[in-house]
């Protein structure tokens, strides 16, 4: 039974993908899970320089989800390429490293340095996170700013640019279309959608920043949905997410035209999410008599 | 670490909302040191979805317990599980207290959790530690029978003085630095607390007017008590560290603002 796929040109062992910030750079889960199987790992948000973060609180749980403005806390991508990205190349699975800025100079710096390294895969361009006031989403959120981002970064890399879109935009398909155009190699939505909670006794919000992103089971008819619209609308490469939680999840993303899926908060719910979702797609294939994912993918039938 | 399906081979309600599991995990216990924690999946209920960290409270042969209150839907899923039941778990977790000569062990609510079995290996190593138990009254006091049953008899304060002394666990802590008969062997007391934030903060103050190492475990929301979300995050000296991984147990100088 074939699981693998390409994506912006790189091959995956199976479209299982772990998504940024919620597997931290693999070896918090190492004792648990085993990298090997992972079609990618996406390690969390890289910046050129360390970012405190948000303060505390910085999530909570909701109905069949939870809201977090963690605010890309990093300790910047040098740190990363001293300290964890030796312990990431020990496993054979491919590496994605999702990139963060201020500014274009920050974004296309951080890109570089991974570059340079020859041991990233991919880079994951974040323009969509809702938590940090500057970059993240204020790139994100209207086609023309997207774009401009997507180019400069694309023109400094030769590593397959992944742009991951917010939901907290007004057309979906629009965004994805602009930086298909402005060079993206692949997609990959949704990030978190923006949302709060507030405790009524003390009448404030549960989380020190207000709003913060909301993720889980959750959302995902709403990504679901979002996705399939931008698959019909673009030809590059779609990576789905958005509170996958089990293999029933994962095949109606693929269904619906994403070539791999990523598998977020579901992690934190359950650290062996992922393999179990390798193990249940083999058995939807069987049920299907199916042999390749390939067959999968795409073959929703809106009629 | 290990992540296991452990059954319950043991329920106990020790109050109205206070219940004791005892879970069997060979592995779990064989390396779960005292201040350390467990993550729970709490039920197939979909509408939690994280697991809920509890400290590990006893372990013997190859079971653990965990002590806990129902305040809210997974603890109150929790509390549905029945002796023979089988619960997820990934343990043991974070960093656990250093066990010195000479302690001072002072627990507020359900800080008791992980300083029931803080006390008992320290007896098991020849330790006899002073015990503090704090509660609001004497309805919600929780564990002065079991750690008498170790052989310390412990003092205790309410808040509304319905038993022990009448008052702050932190203010009988201060009383008992200050009045304590100079130990014969000399040794300077460490304190260990488990409590709600506050007491930790006051704790520390205490150690620090007072030169005492201190050691106090914190309880924060976190995601995945594995070190990945960033949830749990607590400012201290040395920048931001993460409760479930750096902690839970926290050494008071450390603490900004104390």
């Amino acid at each position: 039974m074939d699981l693998s796929v390409k994506i912006a040109g790189l091959k995956l062992k199976n479209p299982v993908i772990t998504a940024s910030g919620t597997f931290g750079s693999g070896r918090e889960y190492s004792q648990l899970i085993d990298l090997n199987k992972l079609g990618a790992i996406t390690v969390k948000g890289l910046s050129l320089n360390p970012w405190e973060g948000n303060p505390y609180p910085r999530a909570t749980e909701t109905s069949c989800g939870m809201l977090n403005s963690i605010g890309l806390q990093n300790k910047g991508v040098k740190d990363f390429i001293d300290n964890e990205l030796p312990f990431l190349e020990s496993f054979n699975t491919c590496v994605i490293a999702n990139i963060v800025g201020k500014t274009v100079q920050e974004y296309i710096d951080v890109a570089k340095e991974l570059s340079k390294t020859k041991k990233i895969d991919a880079l994951e361009l974040n323009i969509s996170c809702p938590n940090i006031k500057e970059g993240g989403i204020s790139f994100g959120s209207d086609s023309d700013s997207a774009a401009r981002l997507t180019s400069a970064v694309k023109e400094k890399t030769d590593l397959p640019l992944i742009v991951k879109l917010t939901p907290n935009c007004a057309d979906i398909a629009a965004l994805a279309k602009s930086v298909e155009l402005a060079g993206a190699d692949a997609i990959s939505l949704v990030n978190t959608f923006l949302g709060m909670a507030i405790d009524i006794d003390t009448a404030k919000p549960k989380l020190a920043n207000i709003v913060g992103g909301l993720s889980g089971p959750a959302i995902k008819p709403i990504a679901l949905r979002m996705v399939w619209q931008v698959c019909k609308e673009v030809d590059i490469d779609v990576i789905g997410m958005g509170g996958i939680a089990n293999a029933n999840d994962a095949a109606e993303f693929l269904m619906v035209g994403a070539k791999a899926v990523a598998v977020g908060t579901a992690n934190f719910s359950d650290p062996q999410t992922t393999i179990d979702i390798i193990k249940g797609l083999k058995i939807i294939l069987k049920s299907k008599e199916m042999t390749d994912i390939k067959e999968l993918i795409g073959s929703f039938n809106a009629r | 670490m290990y992540q296991q399906d452990c059954k319950i081979v043991e329920k106990e309600q020790i109050k109205s909302d206070v219940f004791v599991l005892t879970l069997e995990s060979k592995e779990i216990a064989s390396k779960a040191d005292p201040g350390q924690f467990v993550e729970i999946s709490c039920g197939q209920n979909t509408d939690f979805i994280l697991r809920r960290p509890f400290s590990i409270h006893h372990v013997k042969d190859s079971t653990i317990k965990i002590l806990f209150r129902t305040i809210g839907r997974a603890t109150m899923s929790l509390s549905s599980y029945s002796k023979g039941d089988i619960l997820n778990i990934i343990g043991p977790l974070g960093q656990g207290f250093e066990i010195s000569k000479e302690a001072i062990i002072i627990a507020g609510g359900m800080g008791i959790a992980p300083l029931y079995y803080l006390a008992e290996q320290m007896l098991a190593k020849g330790i006899k530690p002073r015990v503090l138990i704090g509660a609001k009254n004497k309805k919600e006091l929780l564990g002065q029978e079991a750690i008498s049953e170790l052989g310390v008899e412990p003092k205790i304060a309410t808040d509304d003085g319905s038993i022990g002394f009448k008052g702050l666990v932190t203010d009988l802590l201060k009383q008992e630095i200050y009045t304590q008969i100079p130990n014969p062997s000399s040794l300077i007391p460490t304190l260990y607390a488990c409590g709600p934030e506050p007491m930790l903060y006051e704790v520390a103050k205490i150690a620090n007017d007072n030169s005492l190492d201190n050691q106090l475990s914190f309880e924060r929301f976190m995601a995945c008590g594995l070190g990945a979300c960033l949830s749990c995050v607590c400012e201290t000296k040395k920048g931001l560290i993460r409760v479930c991984k750096e902690g839970p147990v926290i050494g008071g100088e450390e603490l900004l603002e104390v």
